[in-house]
């Protein structure tokens, strides 16, 4: 029986997850993938992934319960973060599934990149946070994209300042944006209090090598998510 | 200016769990452990890494599967593996073993569906269809797709296939010139520039870069991410000297 803090990450289904594991494993943490809503509330953090489209992962997750289950781990406080698909399911709509309600934690709808460039993005782009931010630092991550949060101007500022009714409110959020042909927002640290407890990733920290495991054990430990190791 | 970096990626070719790596895909030579090799690349500024599993045998692709597992545990950066993809089945062992994303040539060209069962399963960012291209004048765009490891000419137009299996639901073409492949006489330029202005998705050169002016003339032609192999097996050019020759050259480049 392990004895180490358990990570969750959560089932959505056909995801390859090998990747976000071994992220787990470098963390010390024990990796858990479930779709058990009691199992996801419970886990010291819980990663919310990204693979395939924005409608059928929101079925998926009505189907087993498990939307309520991260708003509910969201309204404690409780450290979630998505990748991918999985930061786009947050908000509250997308271009890629129209008619679907996302998780609807943050303002928004996702939309397909702009810009004229090949899609998807594929490989290595800079991430700029904005000021404020703390989990988040500028670096070198890896984005497999075709979709992306707010290419339109202004809407890093309706994210901030615009709380959905009903939902898990924060004291204070932070995007940081990423170009590609045209700026979106690539990443997002939400703060309850004196914790980011949760973190966005539009990139793959899972495969931004030492960056993004530096990124993820930073927000672990300012959730105090983690044991000292 | 896209922001992207242009992505420098090693290939490892596989034969029964070893690298090896041919010249014009003959004369196998075996170099080394493949995990401390995918570390050494990592740490040198590889973006990514290929891999090219070239085994015949079924044994031979579930040791496979348990290397790409071993691999993916030691190391943080993107891996796609190629080679014997014929089914989605396949394509899902490799996946559930830690690739990231799965390229299929022959298989592709057999029954072209698969790449668009791969794409609607896995994502588009999954599916990555290499295409093996030889010069030959009687094509429209002057190259032919070639199959089972550039033996088996297809008639089918390179430029033409490609623009086919990207329309089909393909994230990326893997575009290998045999003629120049094991050479060290660089890229095929002229196959890339027509491939990557007749598709919409991002093209890694393949074949025959041998020095920096290569990398730069690869990605001058419209190649999103320039692969290469024995020179980096070898120790000839290290990846860092490639990609600092190439940010000298105002080409973005992650240093």
């Amino acid at each position: 029986m392990s004895e180490r803090p358990t990570l969750v990450i959560v089932e959505t289904g056909v995801a390859n997850l090998a990747s976000v594991r071994a992220l787990a494993e470098r963390l010390g943490m024990e990796p858990v993938v479930s779709a058990v809503p009691e199992e996801v509330i419970r886990a010291q953090a819980v990663i919310l992934p990204g693979v395939g489209a924005f409608g059928p992962a929101m079925q998926k997750l009505r189907k087993n319960g498990l939307n309520d289950a991260i708003r509910d781990r969201v309204a404690a406080g409780l450290a979630t973060a998505g990748i991918c698909l999985g930061m786009q399911l947050f908000f509250e709509r997308s271009e890629e599934s129209e008619g679907m309600d996302g998780l609807g934690i943050f303002r928004g709808k996702v939309r397909r990149l702009e810009g004229g460039l090949p899609l998807p993005q594929l490989g290595w782009n800079r991430l700029e946070p904005g000021a404020g931010s703390r989990a988040l630092q500028p670096g070198w991550v890896y984005f497999a994209n075709s979709y992306g949060l707010a290419v339109v101007a202004g809407a890093s500022q309706e994210i901030r300042e615009n709380e959905i009714p009903g939902a898990p409110g924060f004291d204070s959020i932070t995007t940081a944006t990423t170009t590609y042909g045209s700026p979106f927002v690539s990443a997002l640290e939400a703060w309850r209090g004196d914790r980011p407890s949760v973190l966005l990733c539009q990139f793959h920290p899972e495969l931004s090598g030492p960056f993004g495991t530096q990124l993820f054990a930073r927000w672990l430990d300012m959730n105090g998510a983690r044991r000292p190791l | 200016m896209s922001g992207l970096a242009v992505r420098i990626i090693p290939c490892l070719d596989f034969k029964d769990g070893r690298v090896v790596k041919g010249v014009k895909f003959e004369n196998l030579v075996d170099s080394g452990d493949p995990l401390e090799r995918a570390r050494i690349y990592e740490e040198q500024g590889a973006d990514e890494l290929t891999f090219l599993d070239i085994s015949a045998t079924v044994e031979g692709r579930k040791t496979m599967a348990k290397e790409v597992a071993r691999i993916r545990r030691g190391i943080a950066i993107p891996i796609t593996v190629g080679g014997g993809i014929a089914t989605l089945d396949d394509a899902a062992r490799l996946l559930d073993s830690g690739a990231d994303r799965v390229s299929a040539n022959s298989a592709a060209v057999r029954n072209p569906a698969i790449i668009g069962d791969i794409a609607s399963q896995f994502g588009v960012q999954c599916a990555v269809v290499a295409i093996d291209a030889a010069r030959n004048t009687a094509m429209p765009s002057g190259y032919e797709v070639k199959i089972a490891a550039g033996a088996v000419p297809t008639g089918l137009d390179a430029v033409a296939w490609a623009k086919e299996a990207a329309s089909r639901g393909a994230g990326e073409i893997l575009l290998t010139s045999i003629d120049r492949d094991g050479t060290s006489l660089g890229y095929e330029c002229t196959l890339l520039g027509l491939v990557a202005r007749a598709v919409g998705i991002p093209v890694v050169a393949s074949g025959g870069a041998s020095k920096p002016e290569h990398f730069l003339e690869g990605y001058r032609s419209g190649a999103s991410a320039l692969l290469a192999a024995g020179i980096f097996h070898r120790g000839e050019v290290s990846i860092s000297e490639i990609k600092h020759y190439l940010a000298k050259n105002n080409v973005e480049v992650r240093l």
